[in-house]
């Protein structure tokens, strides 16, 4: 159960961190304080008993007095001051880290709500609440709890060490000795009980998964009467659980009868050294008094020594598991996305290839038009983009995300298609436009019908729930191709696929669609397959394709003067008075 | 918290006392070792305040024979500490296993509403945190509470006879601090569940917005969806902060009060070693006792303050434990092994049947009436919340219906064993159930053993390729490892447990609604062969689906709207006609035909 987990991860959490500096620097610095009174209050103590203690047992005068004025600044420095000190670490450190881990935990959900869908496919919703939950939990722990004690604890441990050296030097090798001690059982224990609490959880899940599972699906239980069947995998996932627990007990039990026994023992083996030195005339009475004094602190840090550890390790986990979720691929970025054709090779058949390599890079926000002879495989083009195929070799890539690795569902919100032949369903015209939307608002339908000129064509149809005759059978080509157009619209897409009609109509429909052909593609990504002049004129880019290859890309100014391809088809063209 | 509640506020704890008290031998020695623990430990401060003495006296073989002392008291506290801690814990974890066991068995026997109003998720927590909320109060109290209960007075005694005035500052003291931490306890307790609570809200809204991420997405709802759970988790960190606040009020009291008797010991105990009534090694002792009585009284305040819990979450246990169990289940003798041989397709007859569900104005169904005649298919569809589950539940007589409504084989339901009835009946229900274990294990259990059944049931499915991609094919295992099926492929096995089988009436409650169009195109060839010569039920969302069926209901709110073959719906229903359109022609708009 044990995983090595790569200590930077933590790192994720420094730029949550930076905005509350100061107060966590603040906190360290309350911490120092309170450190330096709990070295005070012992010493304080020594310097009474062999001070005005000392000297009124010899018989000398005013010794109470002086007693009191110690009393006094243990008062005033340890009781009051260490005490204020203390609350002002444990709020200012709870400020500061709650809001660190509020934005965090914000920033996560924001991340996992952004991710592609495939992703949260592959884990269930529980496992991610876990790491919205649980997860930041831990680093909360960390954070409010574990790493600033945890460095203070250290910090505590050589200091006192230090302490004991300074004011009862016979007794600092005994003092190393037993934390050595200590902290060994500590880690030990630390290492065996996890993998029995590891065994616990297992067993704790399995069972919980069982009951979980039969709550569901209670229904099939019972409509299969397997009620006895069920419970008696239920009783015996309880009995391994139990057994795993029974297996914990005498571990734990054993390493809380051993760390305490080994501190205590420690602590006679000083009482015994620092005995006899005091029997000796070596070191005074207050001395070690005050060495026992600062041991008793000592106990504490290293009894936590392997809690802390634990703390440490379950938040590198939960660091481990917030970082994948950060570094995962996300969805497609909201508004227009580039579109990328790499080395797309693809054929209905295997023997007859339609596309031959086929590289095509379209910046997000511009319009490239695909032209080329009748067969070149523009039209196979489009229905790559949008899945309608999939390549056989190459890639495609929208927004930086290769398409196959897209939900279906996600890439035909973001990647619309408006078909050459316009496709009218049955229903109404409202069915009709929202069929490529996900939920279009009211507002949305008014504001394209307007930007299409749509709404007398609405009014005389009997309004938007009129049902329309069988598949829109009274509506003229360029009424169709307008709807179809409004269609697109309504879904919003970031990615507009044209197959341009090829049909010609008469002038005013044509001027109207040319204008309604503005307004959609104006700040989308658009790949247009076409077929009329005006639409290659003002295009971003024309990618010429013949048998299956790009032979030539640029814009029309450029193109029509480079004497290639596509000056050839203009001139043939021309000759025909036909489009490109 | 106020003063502990007599006895009697504590029986709803009997559930969980019962069985450990049971383990009589490890609880009564286990309390006696807990009991004899806390008296070793007073050994330490005594021996270490004579040591001192020893030692300011110079009396070199003095110090060793008290620190020998000291030793000893430290070795015989671990032995009985260790002995306390497993035989009370160890009883503990028994006493839980036992109520487990016992709440399990009930649970499954509950009625199939009980589960509509507990989630999955709740049930689980119950049965985990609840219970053990309730062990803490057993094996766990009496260890710290035993040990806080002699060392606490026998230290206070000690105290009192060396100096005097010390230890009634101490008592003061201690008693004061415990006004104040039983005075904060039920704030810390307020504070806590707060947290609790918002957390949870912080996990509901998460996981709302994660299970439905395609919507959140396609709606472009995620700015909105952060900001719900940016303000969730804005609350949560306000009540963490009060809570930090209260535990650091906590913490401010302990530490104040240790420090106070300490500065009382520096003063008191220094004018009283400095005119002579005491030594420098009663000093020592009162510090040493305070080192060893601080962590027993922390102790004893959480024995304290776990009991509400515990006793709030008995009262769920007991409900569970009192909610009355369904009367057709768990009648069966042993799992479904066997089909009964040579039972034949039974004749289903429903009469003018009506059903309410609790809390609902408007009835789940009413009035429906029809006949399915051995070896029949019907296919029953409607638009969500027509009332299809609840025909299915009453057909599969998880709930009851009214007397002389149902019929099989002429002979009213409510008059047959449930146990004979689902002898006979294969289901496929909506959410699919599988069990963690193998694939095969899972198809055959819904009472087959031959492997050529399962293996033609799998084949049918649709399944055998992608059960052959997985390591170990019909031997892997589910939900361990990497071992996940999708939630078409759940339901495609669950569905092949049923076609696995072989009994004679099949219920299949929308088997396909996650399979995509094409291979529930495969799926229904199979699947029509499966059901000749057997009365089954197929209900559907997918019009495509009932479509197999030899009659189709079509139902909304409850209502038959239309009963016959899919030419004669399609004629006749017009809602059924409109809703066979559309979906036609939104399938030819995904591309899938």
């Amino acid at each position: 159960m044990i995983r090595r987990v790569d200590r930077s991860r933590l790192g994720l959490l420094w730029p949550f961190v930076r905005p509350h500096g100061r107060a966590f620097v603040g906190a360290a610095a309350l911490l120092a304080l309170s450190f330096g009174v709990e070295l005070l209050g012992p010493w304080l103590v020594r310097n009474a008993v062999d001070g005005p203690i000392r000297s009124a047992l010899d018989g000398a005068e005013g010794a109470g007095r002086a007693l009191l004025t110690l009393g006094a600044l243990y008062f005033a420095a340890v009781v009051v001051g260490g005490s204020t000190l203390g609350y002002a670490f444990a709020v200012t450190t709870a400020r500061a880290g709650k809001a660190v881990i509020r934005d965090l935990r914000t920033a996560l959900t924001r991340r996992l709500l952004e991710l592609d869908a495939r992703w949260h496919d592959a884990e269930s919703s529980g496992r991610s609440v876990t790491r919205v939950t649980a997860d930041v939990d831990n680093l909360d722990q960390l954070l409010t709890t574990g790493a600033l004690h945890a460095v203070f604890d250290l910090a505590k441990l050589v200091g006192l060490a230090v302490a004991i050296g300074v004011f009862a030097p016979p007794l600092l090798g005994l003092a190393l000795v037993a934390c050595g001690a200590a902290a060994t059982i500590s880690m030990l224990f630390r290492n065996t009980a996890r993998a029995a609490y590891g065994a616990v959880r297992h067993d704790l899940a399995q069972q919980n998964g069982l009951i979980a599972e039969a709550s569901a699906g209670i229904r099939t239980v019972r409509a299969l009467g397997a009620e006895r069947a069920i419970g008696a995998r239920c009783a015996a996932a309880n009995r391994r659980t139990r057994d795993a627990w029974r297996a914990t007990i005498r571990r734990y039990a054993t390493f809380f009868a051993s760390i305490d026994a080994s501190l205590r023992l420690s602590q006679a083996g000083m009482l015994w050294i620092g005995g006899l030195a005091v029997a000796r005339g070596d070191v005074t009475t207050g001395a070690l008094v005050q060495a026992w004094l600062y041991f008793q602190k000592l106990i504490g840090p290293i009894r936590d020594l392997g809690e802390r550890y634990n703390v440490l390790q379950s938040a590198l986990a939960s660091a481990e598991r917030i970082a994948e979720v950060f570094e995962a691929p996300s969805a497609l970025a909201d508004g227009a996305l580039g579109v990328e054709f790499r080395d797309v090779c693809f054929g209905y058949r295997p023997e007859q290839p339609v596309l031959q390599g086929v590289d095509l890079t379209i910046p997000a926000g511009t319009t490239c038009a695909v032209v080329g002879p009748t067969g070149a495989g523009k039209s196979t083009l489009l229905a790559l983009l949008s899945r309608i195929h999939d390549v056989d070799s190459g890639s495609i890539e929208v927004g930086g995300a290769a398409v196959q690795r897209l939900p279906l569902a996600a890439l035909r919100r973001r990647v619309v298609v408006v078909p050459q032949e316009p496709v009218m369903i049955r229903g109404t015209l409202r069915d009709n436009l929202v069929a490529q939307a996900a939920d279009p608002s009211q507002v949305r339908i008014e504001k394209v019908l307007d930007e299409f000129g749509l709404q007398d064509l609405v009014r005389a149809r009997g309004g938007l729930d009129a049902e329309l005759d069988g598949t829109g059978a009274g509506l003229s080509r360029g009424e169709r191709q307008l709807l179809s157009m409004a269609r697109a619209a309504i879904a919003e897409p970031d990615v507009l696929v044209l197959d341009e009609a090829t049909a010609s109509l008469d002038s005013a429909t044509e001027t109207r669609l040319a204008r309604a052909l503005v307004t959609l593609c104006a700040g989308r990504t658009v790949v247009v397959v076409a077929h009329r002049l005006a639409t290659v004129r003002t295009v971003d880019q024309i990618a010429v394709l013949e048998h299956g290859k790009i032979v030539e890309r640029g814009r029309h100014d450029e193109l029509a003067a480079s004497g290639g391809h596509y000056a050839a088809m203009l001139r043939a063209a021309r000759s025909s008075e036909d489009g490109p | 918290m106020s003063a502990p509640a007599p006895l009697r506020a504590l029986a709803p704890l009997g559930p969980i006392w019962r069985p450990f008290a049971a383990r009589r031998v490890a609880v009564g020695l286990g309390s006696l070792c807990a009991l004899l623990a806390g008296g070793a430990l007073l050994g330490l401060p005594v021996a270490a305040g004579r040591a001192l003495d020893a030692a300011g006296a110079g009396d070199a073989s003095g110090v060793t024979l008290w620190v020998g002392a000291f030793a000893a008291s430290v070795a015989v506290e671990a032995l009985l500490r260790f002995a306390a801690r497993s035989l009370l814990v160890g009883a503990s974890r028994d006493a839980e296993a036992d109520l487990k066991d016992r709440v399990q068995e009930h649970l499954l026997r509950l009625p199939v509403r009980w589960f509509d109003r507990h989630p999955p998720g709740e049930v689980v927590s119950r049965l985990t945190q609840d219970v053990e909320a309730m062990r803490f109060t057993t094996g766990p109290a009496l260890l710290y509470g035993l040990q806080a209960l002699t060392i606490l007075p026998l230290g206070l005694a000690v105290l009192l006879a060396t100096t005097p005035a010390l230890g009634a500052v101490a008592l003061t003291a201690f008693a004061g601090l415990a006004l104040y931490l039983l005075r904060l306890a039920p704030k810390l307790r307020t504070e806590s569940t707060a947290v609790q609570q918002a957390l949870g809200e912080v996990g509901a809204r998460a996981g709302e917005a994660f299970a439905a991420i395609r919507f959140v997405q396609a709606a472009r709802r995620v700015e909105a969806e952060t900001q719900a759970i940016a303000a969730a988790s804005e609350n949560l960190r306000d009540r963490s902060v009060r809570l930090a606040r209260v535990q650091a009020r906590t913490d401010l009291g302990i530490h104040a009060t240790t420090e106070l008797v300490l500065f009382a010991g520096l003063c008191l105990g220094g004018m009283a070693v400095a005119e002579g009534s005491a030594s420098p090694g009663d000093l020592l002792g009162f510090y040493a006792l305070l080192g060893v009585q601080l962590a027993p009284l922390l102790a004893l305040g959480f024995v304290l303050g776990g009991l509400p819990r515990a006793l709030g979450a008995a009262a769920r246990i007991q409900e569970i434990l009192d909610a009355e169990v369904s009367a057709g289940a768990g009648a069966s003798a042993g799992p479904p092994d066997a089909t009964q041989p040579g039972s034949n397709p039974p004749r289903i007859e429903v009469r003018d049947l009506s059903c309410r569900l609790d809390g609902s104005d408007e009835p789940a169904l009413s009035g429906v009436s029809f006949t399915v005649e051995p070896g029949q298919t019907l296919g029953i569809c409607g638009p969500v919340g027509s009332g299809k589950s609840t025909l299915v539940d009453l057909l599969l007589r998880l709930e009851d219906p009214e007397p002389g409504r149902i019929f099989v084989d002429g002979e009213d339901v409510l008059t047959i064993a449930p146990d004979v009835l689902r002898a006979r009946t294969a289901v496929a229900l909506q959410d699919p159930f599988l069990l963690r274990d193998t694939v095969a294990a899972n198809a055959s259990f819904g009472g087959t053993t031959n492997d050529e059944d399962v293996r033609r049931a799998i084949r049918d499915a649709e399944l055998e390729r992608e059960i052959e991609a997985l390591e170990g094919g019909l031997q892997a295992r589910i939900g361990e490892r990497g071992m996940t099926l999708s939630g078409g492929q759940r339901q495609r096995l669950a569905l092949a447990r049923a076609l696995a089988c072989g009994k004679p009436f099949v219920v299949l409650d929308d088997p396909l609604s996650a399979v995509d169009v094409a291979t529930e195109r495969a799926v229904l060839g199979a699947l029509r062969t499966h059901l000749e010569g057997r009365t089954a039920i197929l209900t559907a969302h997918r019009l495509s689906t009932v479509r197999i069926a030899d009659r189709i209901l079509y139902l909304e709110r409850g209502r038959l709207l239309g009963h016959g073959t899919h030419a004669e719906l399609l004629a006749t229903c017009p809602p059924y006609a409109a809703a066979w359109h559309h979906q036609q022609e939104s399938h030819a708009l995904e591309g899938d035909g």
